[in-house]
């Protein structure tokens, strides 16, 4: 993190610093926390999968996660808020180690893949500086825009990728929290102005193994990820959000200025195996949002027009003419000025514990407009990962039965590019066993759509079970 | 404005008598649609308390199984609509932290602290158990009985009148008729026996009024699904009433703050 940075946060801190001095209302901390397990199989072989390489019966994905909340109040105005995660993935020894072998006599930790990590650590002051204006510092999650999980204006919380490859339904679509500055101001009535200034550019975790899956998006040999930013203060992120509740309707209205989450191929050489250079794009991202009920109908969208900074890309081929060896190179606008994503959704409860939940989506998280000549060079296209914005239907109907102590779930999500379609199911059951304690089992299936010509097709040969638990402490 | 039968209105607000108040509003004789409106009057209507804050303890039985629910509560009476209120889940731990705000009725959000996401409701969600309890999220909607049911004087006895309430035409309210037990003495409804659209007993809510400030506040509410033979007992610890709780308590910003820390 860089001084100006690290100045920013300082001078943060020493405002709160009055505020901690109040005497009253101090509470906790209050610990609290989760215990959960997953595990999931595959259903079929697949010796020769584009994305993973299988046999029926096989783990996919095992991963034991122990999570600790802590929360508090200083006095009335100054709350706090952490939370660890620790995961440990029982059975996937050291990938750089060809056995189990602990780095220390009597110490099992190397021979365990364990993670913690910080997941958010936070500080709130209410009434900062002025009457009815709350700060944030910290790691945090920051809520932003009015969709139901699968939103399209939140850019400052960035997508978890690794985890959306792994299928583990908790983490579909999860965002992480940042760490920055979140001012928000509520000047009466249901009006609020946000601002938030994030102290670092966004970058998705990516799966394991990114760089090969990227290497087979594109077919290269050779992939570098470029980070393409200074990292000073003036070069991070930031957005600035209004909402209010007018005639029913929750409305927002957003900017967001800083990069995107994910790696997107810049230049590509072509050679015996080809190399390409990936990068993390600037854009300013404007937004809008709603949400509201009709006849019992709730109903919300968020649309994102996104507008790209100006960058070139470059295609890069080895070509012999009459016997003599040259490189032609030719440069080209990467992306399109500007490009729409939206998404609009709808739920109802019908009574008896049973609801719906159908969403609409236009450009998955991943997708980007290049432009006509980048795609033409790369040979991008809508039905992959990285390529063009597509649409999308995802629905859920689930009921809830026996006193709430059984959910059944039927999830799905049909992607649609042009005239072809791939159709993954999601179906799940849920056992509250004890109050917090729950027993979950699903799979995630790919039933129908091109193998080489959809994004979710990919998938067909991929289908898992899951099985885990859940307690609630 | 949509009407919800106004079961807790005898519960979160109601049920409030006005003993204290001096005058004896009650009325006299048989006519019912003058109880009703003293029923009203004292649950949801201009002698009910302005606002009220509460800790409630849900215990749930269902044949050996007991599991208890906590909340706190804020509530704050609208002449013409149903309350505003906002309420925090502090257990089970899975819902602990949890926040839900409801505005005039209708309007309702749900704060998930996992995500630190405030989340616009549909209000067809109040068909749903509220819980995993005997008491649906309609059942907690307060409103007046009188602009949604049609009252008849079915007993006049010594200590209660027992009226029968019948759903006027157009009106969307859960139950098509009610048999209400009013106690003479405080104008509460003390019984609510609740009927489905197929004419069977649906549920039966009792409720044990304490007074607090002259309110006659239900400190116990039981709720007895007739159907599927369990019950809810509710009960209200620490009332509050009339602390002057002003509009920015039942707003998305407070519905945070109440569930931090």
């Amino acid at each position: 993190m860089k001084k100006s940075a690290v100045g920013a946060l300082l001078l943060s801190l020493a405002l709160v610093l009055p505020a901690l001095a109040e005497p009253d209302g101090a509470e906790g901390p209050v610990f609290s926390g989760r215990i959960r397990l997953f595990s999931s199989v595959y259903a079929a072989d697949n010796p020769d999968g584009r994305f993973f390489s299988h046999e029926a019966g096989q783990f996919a994905f095992r991963r034991a996660e122990i999570r600790l909340n802590l929360a508090g109040r200083v006095n009335d105005r100054v709350s706090y808020g952490a939370r660890f995660d620790a995961f440990s993935y029982p059975g996937d020894l050291l990938q750089s180690s060809q056995f189990p072998e602990s780095a220390f006599l009597g110490s099992p930790a190397s021979s365990e893949h364990f993670e913690l990590s910080l997941y958010e650590g936070w500080v709130k002051v209410d009434d900062f500086l002025l009457k009815n204006l709350d700060l944030t510092v910290g790691k945090q999650r920051i809520a932003w825009g009015t969709a139901d999980k699968i939103g399209v204006v939140d850019n400052l919380n960035p997508i978890d990728f690794a985890n959306f490859l792994s299928f583990d339904p908790d983490y579909f679509f999860e965002r992480r929290p940042q760490t920055g500055i979140n001012l928000e101001y509520f000047p009466g009535g249901s009006f609020k102005i946000q601002f938030v200034w994030l102290l670092q550019n966004q970058v998705s975790p990516l799966p394991y193994g990114y760089t090969a899956l990227a290497g087979k998006f594109f077919s290269l040999g050779d992939v570098v990820v470029e980070k393409a930013w200074d990292d000073t203060a003036v070069q991070s992120a930031w957005g600035s959000r209004i909402s209010a509740r007018v005639l029913g309707l929750d409305l927002g209205a957003s900017y967001y200025r800083g990069n995107l989450s994910l790696p997107y191929l810049k230049s590509y050489a072509a050679g015996l195996s080809g190399s390409g250079v990936f990068y993390y794009p600037k854009a300013g991202i404007w937004g809008l949002d709603l949400a509201g009920e009709l006849g019992g109908v709730g109903f919300w969208a968020e649309a994102a027009y996104v507008v790209p900074e100006a960058v070139q890309g470059s295609l890069t081929v080895p070509m012999i003419v009459d016997g003599t060896a040259f490189t032609y190179q030719t440069r080209f606008s990467l992306f399109e000025d500007s490009y729409w994503k939206f998404v609009a959704g709808a739920d109802y409860n019908f009574g008896g514990g049973v609801s719906i939940n159908v969403q609409y989506l236009h450009g998955f998280f991943d997708e980007v407009d290049y432009s006509d000549a980048a795609q033409a060079a790369f040979g991008l296209r809508t039905g992959m990962f990285f390529g063009e914005p597509e649409d999308y239907v995802l629905g859920r109907l689930e009921w809830k039965f026996a006193r709430d102590t059984v959910r059944l779930k039927a999830g799905g999500l049909l992607e649609i590019v042009g005239g072809r379609t791939a159709l993954a199911l999601m179906p799940e059951a849920e056992l509250r066993i004890a109050d917090a304690f729950n027993l979950v089992a699903g799979a995630f299936a790919v039933v129908s759509g091109d193998r080489d010509l959809t994004k979710f097709g990919a998938f067909r040969d991929d289908g898992q079970v899951y099985f885990g638990f859940k307690l609630d402490f | 404005m949509k009407r919800h039968l106004s079961i807790l209105a005898v519960l979160l607000l109601g049920l409030c008598g006005a003993a204290a108040f001096g005058a004896r509003p009650f009325p006299s004789g048989s006519d019912a649609a003058a109880i009703l409106a003293a029923v009203d009057a004292r649950s949801s209507g201009s002698l009910a308390p302005k606002d009220m804050q509460s800790s409630m303890v849900m215990t749930i039985h269902q044949g050996a199984t007991t599991k208890v629910r906590e909340i706190m509560a804020w509530s704050r009476n609208n002449k013409d609509k149903d309350d505003d209120r906002l309420m925090k889940f502090l257990a089970p731990a899975d819902v602990r932290g949890v926040g839900f705000l409801v505005l005039g009725g209708d309007t309702m959000y749900i704060y998930l602290p996992e995500f630190h996401r405030t989340r616009r409701i549909a209000s067809s969600n109040k068909k749903d158990a509220f819980m995993s309890s005997d008491f649906s999220y309609d059942d907690l909607g307060t409103g007046e009985f009188a602009k949604s049911y049609d009252p008849v004087l079915k007993e006049d006895k010594a200590d209660v009148w027992i009226l029968e309430l019948k759903r006027k035409p157009g009106s969307d309210t859960a139950y098509p008729k009610i048999i209400m037990t009013v106690d003479k003495a405080k104008s509460v409804a003390v019984k609510s026996e609740l009927y489905d659209e197929a004419g069977r007993l649906a549920k039966t809510a009792e409720q044990t009024p304490t007074q607090v400030k002259g309110y006659w506040i239900p400190t116990v509410i039981k709720m007895t699904d007739n159907r599927k033979n369990t019950s809810t007992t509710m009960e209200l610890k620490d009332a509050k009433v009339d602390q002057g709780i002003g509009d920015d308590l039942f707003t998305e910003r407070s519905l945070v703050r109440k569930v931090q820390g």
